[in-house]
């Protein structure tokens, strides 16, 4: 079989799974079905981290990452959720801090993430609410700009401790003081190897595509949450590859390898 | 002018054009002008990065300024800062970054810096460990146990106590550990797709401030 398929490579069979990929997300998102799919605790403690803080008269804080990939998908998942925690702390008046800065690629995203809370606010008619000021840019280098954030929670003491984007070392530190000072933890990170330390430390945890379904989810819109359902049906397919491959390499043939390999 | 490049139509094309000029050319043999087009895209990003940087100066400046200007709690540690902000611009930019100025502001006190920070994140991981690696039941026993063994696989002493550590800890890591970071990869690599297929269908304009009437 190998023989008829050498003229696939990894990046033919690579582009047309991408294109796959988009067609399936975009018939669900189209076909007006009611999907299901699985609930997200740590999306689903944002609302209740938020509640918390307004009981508690506490501030609600919210990191986009360091953005150290610029403007990367995590950046923007982080960005989705930016923008549903300043609708809902712009509905229920408490006040919301975003700690920015952490990397030279940040200042751009800044911009973006200054932008979208000015606009809820804009558009929630609390103009005269938004403060520039508890947005500051604390440092364009990482352990400078989670001593600055570190400084900020130990001031504020905030309810819920909003962790996501691109995290990369001082998460687990950050994430500590945010339990030390009593804030609902909820972090996540872009590579595993963090994401196994916050587990140890967060009381809620934002695991692989949870973050990059964050818009989809948190929307509550039936179009966009029927695009997640295409990412279980390639789920599943990738579980079948990688079955099949696994078994066929353990036999000595290596097609699944040679498709995928580039 | 704010309005159009704000439009989402706008943002859409926009958004279509680049990722296509981008994505293209790594998947398919194009003309010259298209890969030209595509490393100049590529600059342009890095350019923008550049510029915005002017902006990270100014509001920090700003902030420092106006929170010196309010005499609010801690306005001293401002003047600390722009302090520091503008002697190192001024040093690296008139002065050079060879200049032993530039050298000690970056070697003695912005790098210890980061070193001890870094460092303190050793005593949270303990700390957070200690709350996490705890008894309750069988999956927790099972997550401390290997634990234990990945920790005892870098400890130089375990493998002189017995021998087996270090393949058991290898397996770990090689196998376990290498497998979960592959499916992470993998969902995450298609979590983006689909987001990058909600953004350029215009479902999910959020994350660049599109207001509500016209993201709809």
């Amino acid at each position: 079989m190998a023989q008829f398929l050498f003229f696939l490579d990894g990046k033919a069979v690579g582009f047309t799974l991408l294109i796959v990929v988009m067609l399936l997300t975009l018939f669900y998102m189209y076909s007006k079905r009611e999907v299901t799919v699985r609930r997200v605790a740590a999306l689903d403690a944002i609302d209740e981290g938020i509640g918390r803080s307004a009981e508690m008269g506490r501030p609600v804080i919210n990191s986009i990452g360091t953005c150290d990939g610029g403007m990367s998908t995590w950046t923007v998942s982080a960005l989705s959720i930016l923008k549903y925690v300043t609708s809902k702390c712009v509905a229920l008046g408490i006040p919301l801090y975003v700690p920015l800065g952490g990397s030279e690629a940040v200042y751009t995203p800044m911009e973006v993430a200054r932008d979208i809370v000015r606009t809820e606010y804009e558009m929630a008619g609390k103009l005269d609410e938004y403060r520039p000021d508890n947005m500051p840019f604390l440092s364009g280098r990482q352990f400078s700009w989670a001593s600055g954030y570190v400084g900020m929670m130990l001031r504020l003491k905030p309810g819920v401790n909003i962790l996501l984007g691109e995290q990369m070392g001082t998460a687990m530190y950050l994430s500590e003081i945010g339990h030390e000072v009593g804030a609902l933890q909820i972090s996540g990170a872009h590579y595993i190897t963090n994401i196994a330390c916050l587990a140890a430390s967060a009381d809620y945890l934002a695991i692989g595509e949870d973050m990059l379904a964050a818009g989809a989810y948190l929307s509550k819109d039936p179009n966009q949450i029927a695009s997640i359902r295409a990412s279980d049906l390639m789920k599943y397919l990738f579980i079948v590859v990688l079955i099949v491959g696994s078994v066929l390499a353990s036999f000595g043939n290596k097609i699944v390898a040679t498709l995928l390999g580039y | 002018m704010s309005n159009v490049l704000k439009s989402k139509t706008f943002l859409l094309i926009l958004a279509i054009v680049v990722q296509f000029l981008i994505y293209i050319p790594y998947f398919v043999d194009v003309p010259a002008p298209m890969k030209t087009a595509e490393s100049e895209l590529l600059r342009f990003a890095v350019n923008i990065a550049s510029f915005a940087m002017l902006v990270g100066v100014y509001t920090a400046t700003r902030k420092e300024i106006i929170r010196i200007g309010k005499r609010q709690k801690g306005w001293i540690y401002g003047v600390w800062v722009l302090i520091l902000i503008w002697v190192m611009i001024i040093a690296g930019l008139v002065l050079g970054q060879t200049t032993p100025i530039f050298k000690f502001l970056q070697d003695s006190m912005l790098l210890p810096g980061d070193a001890t920070i870094y460092s303190i994140v050793l005593f949270y991981m303990i700390s957070a460990a200690g709350r996490a690696f705890r008894l309750r039941d069988t999956g927790s026993s099972l997550l401390l146990i290997v634990v234990v063994l990945v920790l005892l696989q870098q400890a130089p002493i375990a493998a002189i106590v017995w021998d087996g550590f270090v393949p058991i800890g290898n397996w770990l890591n090689n196998y376990l550990g290498m497998s979960i970071s592959r499916t992470f990869a993998i969902v995450t690599a298609l979590g983006g797709i689909i987001l990058a297929v909600r953004f350029l269908s215009g479902k999910e304009m959020g994350m660049v401030g599109v207001k509500k009437e016209e993201g709809k």
